[in-house]
């Protein structure tokens, strides 16, 4: 069994690395199916290997045999991933309860070329850097922007995902840009670098802090507080489903990256989805996933070659 | 095991946490906490009168209500109040966020306290109202003056767990949405907490809960025992001296 | 009757679900008439005294106060029972407050007197039933004699124009009973209407004017004293009596 699994990593990795062409291309297909459904992970893998292949020698196999065979998980086989699912359209819960969204696919996408199950687990942005220090989780998922002060107590994949903050007023509002807050208060959603920056920047505004963006922009259709700051994307998702209720006043330019986190020690995990990462993005699997969530084109440093 | 003292409770980090909590945390949960016991004192007290009435459909309402905010969470409660109602567009208290908290938290200590009340009220001797209507005071005199005192001092432990509940149910409140210097104890150690991974911030902030709550209920035992025990005590010294000057 | 009796039960009836505990009572007081109730437990002697401070409402008949009846729809009954005095066998005193409290409430509370009119009229009465110099004393304090003194001084203080008297004594000690007795005998001679539930027949005989025998709900018996105890008329008198002396 422990054999098969360590094999499922080669195998996939010898697939994609042989580079462009149809082949690859029939593993993009097979592999964008199973991200749809983040449950049904490990059956595309696992019917691979019903073909006993020797691993080839091509793709450093040792050492991506050593990091397949310990990632440190909490489970073997099993990747445990925290999120708060509750940030539209990085992650969000679909109708049928199921959680969706680009985070949800693009960590789908790489658990499943890391030959391991992926499961989500919705916990709230407060406390999700505590949680996965203390165990709860293998990994974190969650819009999570790489931040220094981070860094000091969590370890981060590379960058898959830049971002800027963007200023969100109701329908009528007299605010039109970040000069126009003084006076006014100002949602921002606990934990985020949106609200670390709108602490920062606007001292003018009274910040008011949520637990959930949902909240968030509920305050603001409600007419509870005048804008919200929050990542673009999401703001984004709120104006295009609010009807003309929500309106983008300002985007902010922060150069903010998102990370995947995972504990401080494990750097192998970290080593480990980097490396997918820069496959998926290399063989264009990141500019279809993006192409489904969201508007325009996929940033230049996450398209594909 | 190091680990352990270093994660929970680091001196250092304590201390650094107190100031914000006992200058913002401390205030807004005591705002949030007396304001919603003191609604549930006097609404709670009127509550459970109207719920001992005789007449079955002034008595539904009371009991009606009192199912409701004692069968909901707290946090729940305090969703539907804080965020439910301004959604509503019923801004009943503008943007003070803390008021919402306040009501929701009064809505239901309100519950639980004419159910306190009202058992309290019916402990009392029924020879009590018979006495005191039978010096002509109206039922409304009489519960006044007699019945409710008497229950009061009977119900003052179960008075106490709840000023203690609805103390910790203030902690629910940040999902209204707390703006700097609204936050409450919790929310404060929460913070900080969050953005250095430690958890001796929530050790603080529990602190200072635990600081608040252990000498309330002391106070309150030891008042309910001198309530109780005094009279009697005295009495047991002067009896046979009473009794002597009764030949 | 010449006068308009202090007290006039007409027709009485009382009903608890099913059971009649009351059966058609017709009794009048004259004023300054003392009676003394008689008769086995559930004959309804308590219930009779509670329906003339309408303390059990009637379920049929009428009762009149000098001649106005209480029973009527539009009664003011707060203020009836300003004027009936009703003393109950566990005293019923208010335990929060001092006994010149318990006695000066209602007279500050229910007849508006200010504070120093109705402390001096609660001394007095104190000192009548002979606890004045127990004012400030929480009723723990006292001895259960002493508490029915204070209860019946609280009534007293109301100036009522009778009063009822349920088993006063029944739950004392029995070195008590006298020191209550006293009190009431005191009342008697006084000129006060006092209606008296009791079983101390020795009392009966000798401070009432009247003592009415009851036995399941109706009046059997009524007379003077001397001619009830020493020449009972019916059977179940006579049964009563071999009982209980």
């Amino acid at each position: 069994m422990l054999r098969r699994i360590a094999l499922l990593p080669l195998f996939a990795l010898v697939l994609v690395g042989c580079g462009g062409g149809d082949e690859a291309e029939d593993t993009t297909a097979s592999d964008t199916g199973a991200a749809d459904s983040a449950t049904d992970v490990a059956s595309e893998g696992e019917s691979a290997t019903e073909e006993d292949s020797e691993p080839e020698a091509e793709t450093g196999s040792e050492d991506t045999g050593a990091a397949a065979g310990d990632l440190g998980l909490a489970e073997e086989g099993s990747i445990l991933v925290g999120s708060d699912i509750a940030f539209a359209p990085f992650e969000f819960i679909g109708d049928d309860g199921e959680p969706q969204g680009f985070d949800i696919d693009l960590m789908t996408e790489i658990a499943d070329r890391l030959g391991v199950e992926v499961e989500f687990v919705n916990t709230s942005f407060d406390t999700i850097f505590t949680q996965l220090a203390s165990g709860d989780f293998d990994a974190i998922i969650s819009g999570i922007t790489i931040t220094e002060e981070r860094e000091q107590s969590i370890a981060f994949s590379d960058p898959y995902f830049a971002a800027n903050q963007a200023l969100a007023v109701g329908a009528d509002s007299e605010v039109t840009g970040v000069d126009g807050l003084a006076g006014a208060q100002l949602a921002v959603q606990a934990g985020t670098t949106g609200l670390d920056y709108a602490t920062e920047s606007f001292t003018d505004a009274t910040i008011v802090e949520f637990p959930t963006s949902e909240a968030a922009f509920g305050a603001l259709t409600s007419g509870q507080v005048d804008a919200v700051f929050i990542d673009l994307p999401v703001v984004a998702e709120q104006v295009e489903s609010s009807g003309g209720a929500v309106e983008q006043a300002a985007e902010v330019e922060t150069g903010e990256l998102y990370g995947i986190g995972v504990q401080q020690d494990n750097t192998a995990l970290a080593e480990a989805i980097s490396t997918e990462l820069a496959a998926v993005i290399a063989d264009g699997t990141y500019e279809e996933i993006y192409g489904t969530w969201f508007a325009g084109e996929v940033p230049e440093q996450f398209a594909g070659e | 095991m190091e680990n352990l003292g270093r994660l929970f409770f680091d001196v250092e980090i304590i201390l650094d946490t107190l100031p914000a909590l006992l200058r913002e945390g401390l205030r807004n949960t005591l705002i949030l906490s007396v304001g919603a016991i003191t609604i549930g004192l006097v609404a709670g007290l009127l509550l459970a009168l109207v719920g001992i009435s005789r007449r079955w459909w002034v008595r539904l309402p009371a009991k009606v209500y009192i199912d409701i905010f004692r069968g909901l969470p707290a946090i729940l409660t305090i969703s539907l109040v804080g965020l439910g109602l301004p959604a509503a567009g019923l801004r009943i208290f503008g943007r003070e966020r803390l008021l919402y908290g306040m009501l929701a938290l009064g809505l239901i200590s309100t519950a639980y306290i004419a159910e306190i009340f009202r058992a309290g009220i019916q402990s009392v001797d029924r020879g009590q109202m018979e006495a005191a209507r039978s010096v002509g005071m109206s039922y409304l005199l009489a519960m006044r003056l007699v019945i409710v005192p008497q229950a009061v001092r009977r119900v003052l432990p179960p008075l106490t767990n709840e000023a203690i509940a609805i103390l910790k149910d203030s902690s629910l409140v940040f999902v209204v949405g707390l703006a700097a210097g609204e936050r409450e104890l919790t929310r404060v150690g929460q913070n900080i907490g969050q953005q250095s991974g430690n958890f001796s911030p929530y050790v603080a902030a529990g602190l200072v809960y635990l600081a608040l709550t252990i000498p309330l209920t002391r106070l309150v035992n030891r008042l309910d025992t001198r309530l109780r025990e005094g009279p009697s005590v005295r009495a047991a010294q002067e009896l046979p001296a009473t009794l002597a000057q009764e030949h | 009757m010449a006068q308009v009796p202090r007290v006039a039960l007409r027709g009485l009836e009382k009903r608890f679900d099913d059971v009649e505990v009351l059966r058609g009572i017709d009794l009048e007081i004259a004023p300054g008439e003392v009676v003394c109730v008689i008769g086995p437990s559930g004959s309804g002697k308590s219930t009779l005294l509670r329906c003339i401070n309408q303390l059990e409402p009637c379920s049929g008949g009428t009762i009149e106060l000098d001649g106005l009846d209480i029973t009527g729809r539009k009664i003011d009954l707060d203020a009836v029972r300003t004027r009936v005095g009703m003393v109950f066998q566990s005293f019923n005193l208010f335990p929060h407050m001092s006994v010149l409290d318990n006695v000066t409430v209602a007279l500050r509370k229910v007849k508006r007197m200010n504070r120093r009119e109705a402390e001096r009229v609660g001394r007095e009465r104190l000192a009548e039933v002979g606890l004045a110099h127990r004012a400030d004393a929480r009723p723990a304090d006292l001895s259960g004699g002493q508490q029915q003194r204070v209860a019946i001084a609280r009534s007293l203080a109301m100036d009522p124009e009778v009063m009822l008297f349920d088993e006063v004594t029944s739950a004392l000690d029995p070195e008590l009973v006298k020191g209550v007795l006293d009190v009431m005998t005191a009342l008697a001679r006084g000129g006060m209407t006092m209606v008296v539930v009791t079983h101390e027949m020795g009392f009966a005989r000798e401070v009432a004017h009247r003592v009415v025998f009851m036995d399941q709900g109706a009046i059997v018996e009524q007379g003077p004293p001397a001619a009830l105890f020493d020449d009972a008329q019916t059977p179940r008198l006579r049964d009563f009596l071999g009982q209980v002396l």
